[in-house]
């Protein structure tokens, strides 16, 4: 009865995701017209609108782009990030994110083996690999336990086989850390009133929660930080009397600590 | 044949239980009879069954008569009653009939089953005479009636063409016509189209007009509708709704009282009426629909009709690779807009064409005369000089009865390469400076017109947190744990059945050893060596082993050279009396049961 429960669950969870496509559809064709006819604010209201309803890569591409072009270098790095993790073997996203990146003065990332091989969508199919391994190698033990090959290659073989399920186990831990991160991660971004053309406009981190103190240090606009966690496992936020949200975060390096509003510091899974 | 059935039947049959048994006590006497026996054509009358003694349903068929419609729902009435202090009861069927022509009707005699047992009903006359002049009266009354029933109130289609296409609109409207007297309290129903060829707008909210026809005043609901012909062929098309109208509270009022009699009270407008749904019906109409001819069909042509012109236009002729152009195809005039497919233009490798998207200026729910827009996103995708090709479209003019190609123009676009990037990062080889001049400068920042796969979350979702993945895993467990517990069962039973064998053989020896059957002795004990040294070697099937097998089994598990010989000596000896018939051995078998016993307890400590 569960199981049955289950598909219809998966069944209708297919299905309404393909009515939020549907719907997402038409203010992402909107979106295109309207920057077609050169009307670059609308476009941006009408990809966002599609993107409150559902995400693409090509939709979060598009929205950089547009960002990048009016001068929200902030934005449009952190959308060119929800782009790649969405499609991220994409060349031109990964390109024009390096590019923005520069232009926002920001040092170029070098990629590390966190960002291929134990990516936060790498995690199924270390998963799969695993448990394929796992299974296979039970079985593979039922079978040739009985049968005359040596007990060198039985013990090779099994030590062998642990050492794959092992390594799998160790790849999902890790790929679910970067999940961790990323959950985590959030971009400096200059809020919509202040004029984020302007070279010295940077995003200050301060001592307290509160907009009056000194700041502890500043962050670029696109500059990715990680939020801290609390002890319940939650995102450290303090909410101040006039209902800004302030989180505590601090650069990836961990150089940079310090409180921003959830307006400056924009989490990429949003 | 009518068959006399009927739930309430049951229902009363249970509540009136106590006469039924009172009945039952009496004898059954069957009646039949019209009532009246004699009637005009026009009049109906009622067949009356009346079975006496009995409350049961009873069970049987009504014959049928020629020229006599019979209701097959009789009314059943039940009676009970006490005569001279005899109880008496009865059961009455009343089937309405009504004569469809003059002469004498006799509804033979025909069985019926009551309390199970068969009676028969009694024959019995309808004399049916030719209509009174009362009733030639009351018929020219009813067709006056209806006469002016349908000036007072009657619907009108009125279309603007006598045939159609197949697939063509034309505009049309339904109207009311309501005597400015009759008292119309409200609409109940809008009109119901009939006619199934024809399909057509919605039917929104009337415009109201005052005329005249006849000398007659009317006020005129009038709802305009496109009409669209889906079949070809001879079809008929009429329009129904229903009304309320106020009537009169007693039509046949017999008071005498002259106030009551002035026409100024019987007016229903000032109340002493009350509310009836009138049905209206138009005129059926009979039109013709044509199929579209298919001489001179144009390639574009896609299903539109009318009078139509068309028009094409770009929002920019100059744009860089991957910038997005809008194309503006507009049709105008008069045709099947609701049901007009949009024009293709087809990709290539120089363009990619969007979905069209569209729009309408003109009335919206009628959707026939106005002006629609096809927006098209084309995106080019090479630099250079591209030509955008002509928006392919034809349309039939059922005027002119033609078809005419009304493609737009094409467009010449000319494309910039854009905006180019270089890596930034530094040659790692010597030769490196020379292929970043063979190597294409890739585009930046191009906008993609089509959403890439659409997903409903960013954040990706680990299988493992699904209770979908563990339950996956339930399978290769399942069939893990079925193989193993296989295997187990198996083994075991097969050590069970080993231990049992050498049980068997040691008992055996033991009797041989006791009745002194030298030959049996050597034969059990050669069987509990072999069970032994198979049950411990993994044999299935111990009893074939010989003798060097189990040496070499032996040896293989580093048996002492001693119990070996001492084996190979048992065994030599098992043989010896098996096959020789020796019965050299002096020593008695209760001995050898003793040195066998060690032997065997040697041989198990190997295992």
């Amino acid at each position: 009865m569960k199981l049955l429960r289950i598909v219809v669950y998966l069944v209708s969870a297919t299905f309404c995701s393909g009515v939020d496509a549907n719907e997402a559809n038409r203010p992402f064709y909107d979106g295109v017209r309207a920057e077609a006819s050169g009307d670059l604010d609308a476009a941006i209201a009408s990809y966002e609108k599609a993107a409150a309803i559902s995400h693409s890569a090509n939709l979060h591409g598009n929205l950089a782009n547009l960002h990048y072009k009016t001068g929200s270098s902030g934005k449009a790095v952190l959308h060119y990030r929800q782009a790649l993790l969405l499609d991220p073997g994409n060349p031109e996203i990964s390109s024009n994110l390096a590019f923005a990146r520069k232009a926002a003065g920001l040092p170029s990332a070098s990629p590390s083996a966190d960002d291929f091989y134990f990516a936060p969508e790498s995690i199924s199919i270390w998963v799969w690999a695993t448990t394929i391994a796992f299974w296979l190698g039970i079985y593979l033990g039922l079978i040739l336990t009985r049968s005359y090959i040596s007990g060198f290659a039985k013990i090779t073989g099994v030590i062998g086989w642990a050492g794959i399920v092992a390594f799998g186990t160790y790849a999902i831990w890790r790929a679910n850390r970067n999940i961790d991160f990323l959950e985590r991660e959030a971009v400096a971004v200059l809020p919509a009133t202040t004029n984020e053309g302007n070279e010295t406009a940077v995003i200050r981190l301060r001592r307290y929660a509160g907009g009056a103190n000194d700041a502890n240090a500043e962050l670029k606009p696109g500059e990715v930080v990680r939020i801290d966690k609390d002890d319940t496992g939650q995102l450290k936020m303090h909410v101040t009397k006039d209902q800004v949200k302030w989180y505590l975060a601090r650069s990836v390096s961990g150089g940079k600590k310090g409180w921003a509003t959830e307006k400056e510091l924009v989490r990429i899974l949003q | 044949m009518t068959r006399i059935t009927h739930p309430l039947y049951c229902l009363l049959s249970f509540l009136l239980a106590g006469f039924s048994a009172i009945g039952q006590q009496q004898s059954i006497r069957i009646e039949a009879n019209f009532s009246p026996s004699a009637i005009t054509l026009s009049r109906q009358t009622t067949y009356k069954v009346t079975i006496h003694g009995s409350q049961q349903s009873p069970s049987g068929s009504l014959p049928a008569i020629a020229g006599l419609g019979i209701s097959g729902n009789p009314r059943v009435f039940r009676a009970a009653s006490f005569i001279n202090g005899v109880p008496s009861v009865r059961l009455e069927l009343s089937f309405a009939v009504k004569p469809e022509r003059q002469g004498n009707f006799t509804i033979p005699p025909w069985n019926l089953s009551v309390q199970g047992t068969p009676h028969q009903v009694p024959a019995t006359t309808l004399r049916v005479l030719p209509p009174n002049q009362e009733d030639v009266l009351r018929s020219q009354a009813r067709q006056k009636q209806e006469s002016d029933l349908r000036q007072a109130l009657f619907l009108e289609v009125n279309l603007s063409r006598k045939y159609l296409f197949e697939g063509e609109t034309t505009l049309g409207s339904i109207d009311l016509y309501i005597w400015e007297r009759l008292p119309i309290t409200r609409l109940v129903q809008l009109p119901q189209k009939n006619g199934d060829a024809f399909s057509q707008s919605k039917i929104n909210r009337p415009l109201e007009k005052r005329t005249s026809r006849n000398g007659k005043n009317y006020t005129v609901y009038s709802w305009p509708v496109a009409l669209t012909a889906a079949m070809e062929g001879m079809h008929e098309l009429f329009y129904k709704m229903t009304v309320r109208v106020r009537v009169q509270n007693n039509r046949n009022s017999s008071s005498g009282n002259p106030f009551l009699q002035d026409p100024f009270f019987r007016d229903p407008f000032f109340g002493f009426g009350r509310e009836e749904a009138m049905s209206v019906t138009s005129e059926k109409l009979k039109l013709e629909v044509k199929s579209l001819p298919m001489e001179g069909r144009l390639n574009s042509f896609r299903g539109a009709i009318g009078t139509i012109s068309t028009n094409s236009a770009t929002d920019s002729e100059r744009v860089t690779v991957g910038d997005p152009v809008r194309i503006t195809f507009t049709v105008t005039g008069k045709g099947n807009f609701g049901v007009m497919p949009a024009p293709e233009i087809d990709s290539s490798e120089k363009i990619k064409v969007g979905p069209p998207a569209f729009s309408f200026e003109g009335d919206e729910n009628l959707r026939y005369e106005g002006t629609q827009r096809f927006d098209y996103v084309v995106t080019p995708l090479r630099p250079g000089q591209i030509e955008i090709p002509a928006v392919p479209f034809a349309y039939f003019d059922p005027t002119l009865e033609r078809y005419v190609d009304a493609s737009g123009n094409s467009h010449i676009l000319r494309v910039d390469a854009g905006e180019t990037w270089v890596d930034p990062s530094p040659p790692k080889f010597a030769f490196s400076e020379k292929q970043e001049e063979i190597e294409p400068a890739r585009n930046l920042f191009q906008t993609e017109s089509e959403p890439s796969e659409w997903r409903k979350s960013l954040t990706p979702e680990p299988i493992f947190r699904s209770t979908a993945f563990w339950y996956a895993q339930i399978a290769p467990l399942f069939c893990f744990c079925g193989i193993l517990g296989w295997r187990i069962r198996k083994r075991s039973s097969s050590r069970d059945s080993s231990a049992k064998r050498f049980a068997k053989l040691r008992n055996e020896m033991k009797r041989a050893a006791r009745f002194n059957d030298t030959l049996g002795f050597f034969r059990a004990t050669r069987g509990a060596i072999r069970e032994k040294v198979g049950a411990m070697s993994g044999q299935e099937k111990p009893e074939t082993l010989g003798r060097d097998e189990v040496v070499a089994i032996l040896l293989q598990r580093k048996a002492s050279e001693e119990l070996i010989s001492e084996i190979n000596e048992v065994l030599e000896t098992a043989d010896a009396h098996e096959f020789a018939g020796d019965a050299s051995s002096n020593l008695p078998l209760l001995d050898w049961q003793v040195r066998i016993k060690r032997l065997l307890k040697n041989i198990r400590s190997l295992a």
